[in-house]
């Protein structure tokens, strides 16, 4: 073998072979030293990448996106905790861009390729995706009565699927009305009950040069998300609670999109809400003070006292068609174990320890870290006072009772929704004629899934 | 003989040994990919269940998707509308950077330095710049009383704001291969034509664009190319949006791919595309052929 290619290697004319010493055959001292080389690299490499491997394998991986620096360094402080409690259990946290994880490549293709994180979050939009048997384990066990009698019911509905859990829920991110105090006294407003008072109020608000509202203009599970407490007022839906059937063909779904089109055509919400995304309030014109209202969620009140102190704000229901009957969303994040993981019971461990096993890491995750609400109703009881804040006690008392929990729509209901939103809301397609054209391909979609 | 026809067989065995470096990279890195989503396209894919072969379905399905077509005409303006203009633009800059006047290589530097940019560096820029509370350009136009416009949030300046922005980033490294196709140029033919009474019209028209041919070719190729593909500058400053004005067929294979999961699906999209690409280049290949040959 050696041979033959050392004699394939062998040139002709004696001028060049002087050059190419190193493969030089006939007494081939130096092919000898070249292959003794190979090897050694060749082994250095499989060794190191089979030492990587060893030490991946051991240690569970821990994703999450990255939710700012306080999120971020609560996230790591319980690893680090859980690290040194155990040691022969240890957890590795990667933190991910919030866009490419929530609707992007990053566990996607780690899950086709085999290597998906023993443990990660996951947003309601993905839910159903993931929640099957041989992608998640099931983590029913780790609800025992007790515990099941501490969560709310609907949060565990949440991540239910045929009877069995496939994830813990975290938090519940309910979404209300952010407005400027200062700024609605100026233009002599009250905070608004109905659309009607909505749209009469940014229409003098825009009158007096102040950018009455700010709702979420790019296309996504985000904007949705923030939409459905509108369709729902109406009493509409997308689907019917089965999914089996689809019913967005109605009139309360047609004037929910007319008030969302009505609120960028008429200029009262800038069409580009923010560069990235409203949900981060620091980058829109709310928290400069520049606008007077925000649709947005309890996780904004922290960054809005923490930093924006001047800014002086209150909290309110969303508006509703008649000003009853006040209904709202929440979102939030759940945990999944990967059912391929090495070491599944580790990772079930690991969050149950996290977020069921006492009450110090929820509090401090949800009154600390992020301004929102544990679903487990000891975490709120032991957070006591941390509630009693202006703008939280609004969402503790008159919010979270009205807020549904975010629906799990698969991604092609949420694309067809949200294209139905932004056709109205940009291409000022009247809102019967959006909600017919989405009916459409609603159907098509339950047709085909079931 | 047969001696010689032993070194000639060796030396092209070494001449292969030595291609098989690239030839190794190649096939790791592009042709086995290529392959893999072929294969892929013919399945139904989420990324997390077993494969489930479905032939052509993928394939049928896209022929009568609305948003496939919508996207591939995005795609079609975009480039209708980039290739001519990012041409005129670069050779505009090459011509006048080709001449001597003071601070030239200033200039030269100045121009290609969007190319050194990372394109998502330069598309956030100009997102702050094009936007429409804070952006500086509605601050300008204030100056000269044109009201704030929203450039990336109305269906009618999204796509047009992002070609010209695509032209801002890619012209420095375009006009950069204009000027080594103008530097080529012998200039004894402009001196004969000057001799012959040709003013500087006549000699750009009869000598500068006919001998840039090659030179033509390969920008309009490569710039074709990348407008077919364009997706870095549109998933940074509209993703698509508004109503998707801008989503180009890379980001609608983007979308279907990975935030749909139907990677089936979108493999089979980005086939399509990829075969639109060779033709268009091959067809411009021919056209644009040097004639003497």
């Amino acid at each position: 073998m050696q041979r033959s290619i050392c004699d394939s290697l062998r040139l002709p004319s004696a001028a060049v072979h002087s050059e190419i010493e190193l493969i030089r055959c006939p007494d081939h001292p130096q092919i000898t030293n070249y292959s003794r080389l190979m090897k050694w690299i060749t082994s250095f490499f499989v060794s190191t990448i089979l030492l990587v491997a060893s030490a991946y394998s051991q240690t569970l991986q821990f994703w999450k996106f990255t939710g700012g620096d306080a999120e971020d360094a609560a996230i790591q402080g319980f690893v680090e905790q859980w690290n040194k409690e155990n040691p022969s259990k240890q957890v590795q946290a990667r933190f991910f861009s919030f866009k490419d994880y929530v609707a992007g490549p990053v566990l996607t293709t780690a899950f086709a390729s085999g290597t998906g994180p023993d443990v990660f979050w996951i947003s309601p939009g993905l839910f159903l995706q993931y929640a099957k048997p041989g992608i998640t384990a099931e983590l029913t066990d780790l609800f025992t009565p007790d515990v099941r009698a501490d969560f709310a019911p609907a949060a565990i509905d949440a991540v239910t699927v045929e009877g069995r859990i496939h994830a813990v829920p975290i938090e519940q991110e309910p979404v209300a009305l952010f407005y400027n105090k200062d700024l609605l006294a100026k233009a002599n407003l009250q905070v608004p009950k109905t659309w009607e008072e909505l749209l009469s109020a940014c229409e003098k608000l825009k009158a007096a040069n102040i950018i009455p509202i700010v709702i979420e203009t790019n296309p996504g599970v985000y904007q949705n998300f923030t939409w459905y407490p509108f369709l729902w007022q109406t009493g509409a839906n997308v689907l019917s609670d089965d999914f089996k059937k689809a019913t967005f063909d109605s009139p309360g779904a047609a004037k929910a999109l007319d008030l969302w089109r009505t609120l960028i055509q008429k200029g009262y919400a800038p069409r580009t809400g923010a560069p990235d995304t409203t949900a981060a309030i620091n980058s829109t014109a709310f928290s400069s003070g520049q606008a007077a209202m925000q649709v947005i969620g309890v996780w904004a009140v922290t960054e809005m006292t923490k930093n924006y102190p001047n800014v002086n704000f209150g909290i309110a229901p969303l508006p509703t068609p008649d000003g009853s009957n006040p209904v709202t969303v929440y979102g939030g994040w759940t945990q999944m174990v990967n059912a391929k993981s090495k070491n599944i019971e580790a990772a079930k461990e690991f969050t149950s320890w996290m977020w069921i096993k006492g009450t110090e890491r929820p509090v401090e995750w949800t009154t600390k870290a992020k301004s929102n609400f544990s679903p487990r109703k000891s975490v709120i009881a032991a957070a006591g006072s941390a509630y009693d804040e202006e703008h939280l006690k609004v969402f503790r008392d008159e919010i979270l009772p009205t807020a549904r929990s975010e629906p799990r729509f698969p991604t092609e209901v949420v694309k067809i929704v949200g294209d139905a939103l932004q056709s109205a809301m940009f291409r000022n397609t009247a809102g019967e004629k959006a909600a017919a054209a989405a009916q459409k391909q609603l159907e098509a979609y339950v047709k085909k899934t079931n | 003989l047969k001696l010689v026809r032993q070194y000639v067989r060796r030396e092209s065995i070494t001449g292969y040994l030595f291609l098989l470096p690239d030839l190794l990279g190649l096939s790791i890195f592009v042709i086995i990919p290529i392959a893999g989503a072929f294969w892929i396209s013919l399945h139904n894919w989420d990324a997390l269940s077993p494969m489930v072969w479905t032939g052509l379905q993928n394939y049928i399905e896209l022929f009568d998707d609305p948003l496939f077509w919508d996207s591939l005409r995005i795609t079609a303006t975009y480039t209708v509308c980039y290739v001519p203009l990012l041409y005129a633009v670069s050779l505009g800059l090459a011509l006048l950077v080709n001449q001597r006047l003071p601070f030239l290589r200033l200039f030269r530097t100045v121009f290609f330095v969007p190319v050194v940019l990372s394109l998502v560096v330069s598309s956030l820029m100009w997102k702050y710049i094009l936007d429409e509370r804070a952006g500086l350009l509605n601050y300008l136009l204030g100056f000269v009383g044109i009201p704030p416009q929203s450039w990336l949030g109305s269906v009618e300046l999204a796509l047009p704001s992002i070609i010209l922005v695509s032209i801002w980033i890619q012209m420095g490294y375009f006009m950069v291969i204009f000027i080594a196709g103008l530097q080529d140029i012998p200039r004894e033919y402009y001196e004969a034509a000057q001799i012959d009474g040709a003013n500087r019209r006549q000699m750009f028209w009869s000598i500068t664009l006919p001998l840039l041919r090659p030179t033509s070719l390969f920008v309009v190729v490569i710039s074709l190319i990348n407008a077919f593909q364009v997706f870095d500058q549109v998933w940074v400053m509209t993703q698509g949006g508004p109503a998707s004005a801008t989503q180009v067929t890379a980001i609608y294979i983007y979308q279907q791919a990975f935030q749909y999961l139907n990677l089936g699906y979108g493999s089979a999209a980005a086939f399509i595309l990829f075969l639109v690409i060779i033709a268009f280049s091959l067809v411009q290949f021919r056209l644009l052929r040097p004639q003497t040959e």
